[in-house]
């Protein structure tokens, strides 16, 4: 057992959390938008395949399962991706609500955005147990 | 919406996906230098609370060294007064014996008969 816990890979710390948990919720949206077209963003239809919004959250998702187990800064791709989804589909929402302003919620933009934003601030954030190998820059006075 | 409008709006969603994706970029492989400083100064402030402790101890030893060797320099000084009164004594009885001449003089360095 001991063998087999030394053998797993190990999840980075809060930071390999925090992208294992936007993971999954990227990946829960990505799997409720293969079943249908959200209200919201009908209207896209008529510009790009079902395929590509599922992708949108989808990558981000499949990324985020990869590079929580690797150190700062090599899980930066993830954190790239896991902003711009939320971000692009909030713009969405935004060209919806001009696109269809009767089917179009702000709630949308505000939730979208706040998961953008959250990817933001944790990307900046290290915890005390995650595995850290950016480049030093030694600081000296004078 | 006018295609104009779709274009504009395709431009300014791209634009702000790609900030805001460049940002965490950043964030996430900006160069440790604050975490450094951070460090180098815990480091520093530790070493410098043990060599402010070490001086304290110091201090607090030669104070009482001090105060044993004033209180030594006080009883010496008494006992050398003392001493310099018994000779004014013993010089008084013998010049009134007559045996001034045989005093000896001048009297050591520092010693004022």
């Amino acid at each position: 057992m001991k063998f087999i816990k030394h053998s797993l890979p190990r999840i980075n710390g809060r930071r390999g959390a925090f992208q294992l948990l936007f993971g999954i919720v990227y990946a829960c949206l990505a799997l409720a938008m293969s079943r249908k077209w959200p209200t919201s963003l009908e209207w896209l239809s008529a510009y790009m395949s079902h395929y590509v919004l599922v992708a949108i959250w989808a990558v981000p998702a499949i990324v985020a399962f990869v590079c929580m187990f690797l150190p700062r800064p090599k899980d930066a791709l993830s954190f790239q991706l896991l902003t711009a989804a939320p971000i692009l589909s909030g713009c969405l929402f935004i060209i919806g609500a001009f696109a269809a302003p009767e089917v179009t919620s702000p709630y949308g933009v505000i939730v979208y955005w706040a998961l953008g934003a959250a990817v933001m601030v944790v990307s900046g954030m290290t915890g005390d147990s995650d595995r850290d190998e950016r480049k030093v820059k030694v600081w000296t006075a004078g | 919406m006018d295609g104009w409008m779709i274009l504009l709006a395709a431009l300014a969603t791209v634009a702000g996906s790609y900030g805001a994706s460049r940002y965490a970029g950043r964030a996430t492989v900006k160069v440790k230098e604050l975490d450094v400083d951070g460090q180098a100064y815990i480091r520093a402030q530790g070493i410098n609370a043990e060599i402010v402790e070490a001086l304290r101890s110091q201090i607090t030893d030669l104070n009482g060294r001090l105060d044993s060797v004033e209180k030594e320099v006080k009883e010496v000084r008494d006992h050398n007064n003392a001493l310099i009164r018994y000779c004014y004594r013993l010089v008084d009885i013998l010049r009134g014996l007559g045996h001034g001449d045989k005093i000896p003089t001048p009297p050591p360095s520092g010693i004022h008969i």
